[in-house]
C-alpha cells in the first residue's frame, strides 16, 4: 500500500513537471498570444512564469530627459527648469561600481518615465495613428479622459510628481505659491549610419507634456 | 510496451540518485548570499525603496495587507520585515529549518519585490525563481549545520526524483530565457541588422565606460557583437547538455555576463545567471574542486569543512 502511494506521488510529480514546464517554454515566446488573457484571470502566473525576456529589444535609439518646470502661480514668466535624467546617468557612470544609490534613483524614475507616456498615448498605438499628430491635435479631451481614468497613468505620474518634490527640496526651491509641468523629450542618439558624423546635432523631441500641477 | 518501458526507465533513473547534491547545496548559500548582498548594498536606500522616504507609487493591496488593513502605517515599520528576512536569509545559508525556511524566504522575496516593483528586473525574477525550485531540491546534505537523518528507501527514491526535477528546472530555466532572448533578437530588425549593440552601448544610462564610445566607432566590433549575442543565446541551450561544448558555451557566457557586467552596469542580473552555470557540470568534479580548496584553506577537519560537509564525503583527492 505505502508503496503505491510512493509510486502515484512519483507519477503526480512528474506530470506536474511536464505541464509546468510546457506552459513555461511557451510563456516568454514572442507571439504566445493567450499570456495576457491568462495573467489578467489568474494571478499565480506572475509569481511563477518570467512574462518576457526582452532586455534591449529593440535597444532605445534615443535618451530620455525629464523636465520640471516650476514657476510662481502670480508671476508666471518667472520659472525654473530642472533636467534630471542626464545628471543620473552621469552621476552613474561616473561611481561605478560603487553606485548603487545612483542605480536605485535611476530605476525608480526612468521606469515611471518609460511608462507614463505609454500609457498616455498608448490607445494610439491601436488605432494605428501618429502620435506626432494627435499630439498637435484636439485630441487632448481624450488624453485628459485617460488621465481621469487610467490607474496605471495616476500611479506613474504622481511617482513623478513625488520625486520632483523631493528635487525641488534637495534644490532648496520653495515651493510655495508655485505649479510644477512635467516635460518628457526623447534626445535621439547619433544613429549608426551617421556614427562618424561629429556634426550631428542630436534634438529633442516632446513625448508628454503635463498641464501646470498647483504645489501645496 | 516499448514507450511503458521507456518511461519506467527513466523513472528508476530519475529516483536512482540525487545527482547534484552538491551544486545545489552550494546554489541554495551562494543564492542566498546574493540576496544578503543586495541587502548590504541597498542598505542606506532602504528608506527610499520600503520607506517613508519612498516618492513612487505601489501597489495598494500589499501595503494595506501588510499594515493590517490600515491599523498602522506599514512604510514607518518597514524594518520589521527586513531584519526577519535577514535572519530568514542566514538561517537558510547555514540550512537550519530546511524547507520550511525555503518556503518562508520565497515569500519573503515576493513580498518585497511586491513593495517595489520599479527595481526589479530580470535577475531578481530569475533569483526568485531559483527560491521556489530550491523548495523542492534536495540542497541539504551539504553546507548545513545539521545533518541529515537516515531516511527510508522509498522516501529517498522520491526524494531524489523531486530534486533531480528541480535541478532540471533552474537548468531548463537558464536555457529557456536565452532562446527566448535570442528569438526576440531575431525577429527585431534593428537586431537583424547588426546595428543594435551600438545603440545599447551608446545609451546614456547604461554607458559604463567612458570606452564604450570609443568600442562603438568600430563597425566590425558592432557587427560581431551584435551576431555574436544573438548566436550565443539561441545556441546555448542546444549545445551545453553535450561534454564537448559544454565548457567553451560555459566559458563564453561567463565572458559575455563580464561585458554587460562592466560595459553596461547591469549588476545583480550577471551573477544569479552565471550561479546556474555550475549545475550543468558534474557532481564529482566540482566536489574534487571543492576538496581543493579546502584543504588549500585549511584542511578538512575545521569548523569550514564540517559545514561544507565534505569530510563525510567518500570522494579523496590527492593532496
Amino acid at each position: 500500500m505505502k508503496i503505491k502511494i510512493y509510486k502515484i506521488v512519483s507519477i503526480v510529480a512528474v506530470i506536474v513537471f511536464l505541464l509546468y514546464w510546457s506552459l513555461s517554454i511557451l510563456w516568454p515566446m514572442p507571439g504566445f498570444k493567450y499570456r495576457n488573457s491568462i495573467q489578467k484571470k489568474i494571478y499565480f502566473p506572475r509569481v511563477l512564469f518570467v512574462s518576457s525576456w526582452k532586455l534591449f529589444t529593440p535597444p532605445y535609439q534615443h535618451d530620455q530627459r525629464l523636465y520640471y518646470i516650476v514657476r510662481n502661480v502670480k508671476k508666471s514668466f518667472i520659472a525654473d527648469t530642472i533636467e534630471i535624467l542626464g545628471n543620473i546617468s552621469k552621476q552613474k557612470q561616473l561611481k561605478a561600481p560603487f553606485n548603487q544609490k545612483e542605480l536605485i534613483v535611476d530605476y525608480l524614475v526612468n521606469k515611471n518615465v518609460v511608462h507614463l507616456p505609454r500609457n498616455r498615448w498608448g490607445d494610439n498605438k491601436k488605432t494605428g495613428k501618429d502620435s506626432s499628430a494627435i499630439l498637435a491635435s484636439a485630441k487632448m479631451a481624450q488624453a485628459k479622459e485617460m488621465m481621469e481614468n487610467n490607474g496605471s497613468y495616476q500611479m506613474h505620474l504622481s511617482s513623478l510628481i513625488n520625486f520632483g518634490l523631493v528635487i525641488l527640496k534637495e534644490k532648496k526651491i520653495n515651493s510655495d505659491g508655485k505649479e510644477m509641468k512635467i516635460v518628457i523629450k526623447q534626445k535621439i542618439m547619433r544613429p549608426f549610419k551617421e556614427m562618424n558624423n561629429t556634426n550631428f546635432i542630436r534634438t529633442e523631441t516632446t513625448i508628454f507634456e503635463s498641464t501646470y500641477m498647483p504645489l501645496k | 510496451m516499448m514507450m511503458r518501458f521507456q518511461i519506467k526507465r527513466n523513472l528508476n533513473w530519475l529516483k536512482k540518485e540525487n545527482y547534484k547534491p552538491f551544486y545545489l547545496a552550494f546554489l541554495r548559500v551562494s543564492i542566498s548570499l546574493w540576496f544578503l548582498k543586495e541587502l548590504c548594498i541597498n542598505w542606506s536606500g532602504m528608506d527610499l525603496l520600503y520607506g517613508q522616504s519612498i516618492f513612487i507609487e505601489s501597489e495598494k493591496r500589499i501595503i494595506n495587507l501588510l499594515s493590517l488593513g490600515n491599523s498602522f502605517n506599514f512604510r514607518a515599520h518597514y524594518r520589521w520585515l527586513i531584519f526577519p528576512y535577514l535572519g530568514v536569509i542566514v538561517l537558510n545559508m547555514l540550512g537550519v529549518g530546511r524547507r520550511f525556511m525555503a518556503v518562508l524566504l520565497f515569500l519573503m522575496v515576493y513580498v518585497l519585490h511586491t513593495l517595489n516593483t520599479t527595481i526589479i528586473n530580470g535577475g531578481d525574477v530569475l533569483a526568485r525563481l531559483i527560491l521556489f525550485y530550491l523548495i523542492f531540491a534536495d540542497s541539504y546534505r551539504y553546507f548545513t549545520i545539521f545533518k541529515q537523518g537516515v531516511l527510508s528507501e522509498e522516501n529517498k527514491k522520491l526524494l531524489n526524483l523531486i530534486s533531480n526535477l528541480a535541478a532540471f528546472s533552474i537548468m531548463l530555466q537558464l536555457c529557456v530565457g536565452y532562446f527566448a532572448l535570442g528569438l526576440n533578437k531575431l525577429i527585431d530588425p534593428l537586431w537583424r541588422s547588426g546595428e543594435a549593440t551600438y545603440y545599447a552601448l551608446m545609451n546614456e544610462r547604461y554607458m559604463g565606460t567612458a570606452y564604450n564610445q570609443w568600442i562603438v566607432q568600430h563597425k566590425w566590433i558592432d557587427y560581431c557583437t551584435n551576431y555574436g549575442v544573438i548566436a550565443f543565446e539561441i545556441l546555448f541551450p542546444l549545445f551545453v547538455w553535450f561534454k564537448k561544448t559544454r565548457k567553451p558555451f560555459l566559458f563564453a557566457g561567463i565572458l559575455f555576463h563580464l561585458s554587460i557586467y562592466i560595459f553596461m552596469m547591469i549588476y545583480g542580473f550577471q551573477i544569479v545567471f552565471i550561479l546556474i552555470y555550475g549545475l550543468f557540470l558534474p557532481n564529482d568534479q566540482l566536489i574534487k574542486f571543492a576538496h581543493k580548496i579546502i584543504n588549500f584553506f585549511g584542511g578538512k577537519r575545521g569548523a569550514i569543512s564540517r559545514y561544507v560537509g565534505l569530510a563525510d564525503n567518500p570522494i579523496t583527492v590527492p593532496v
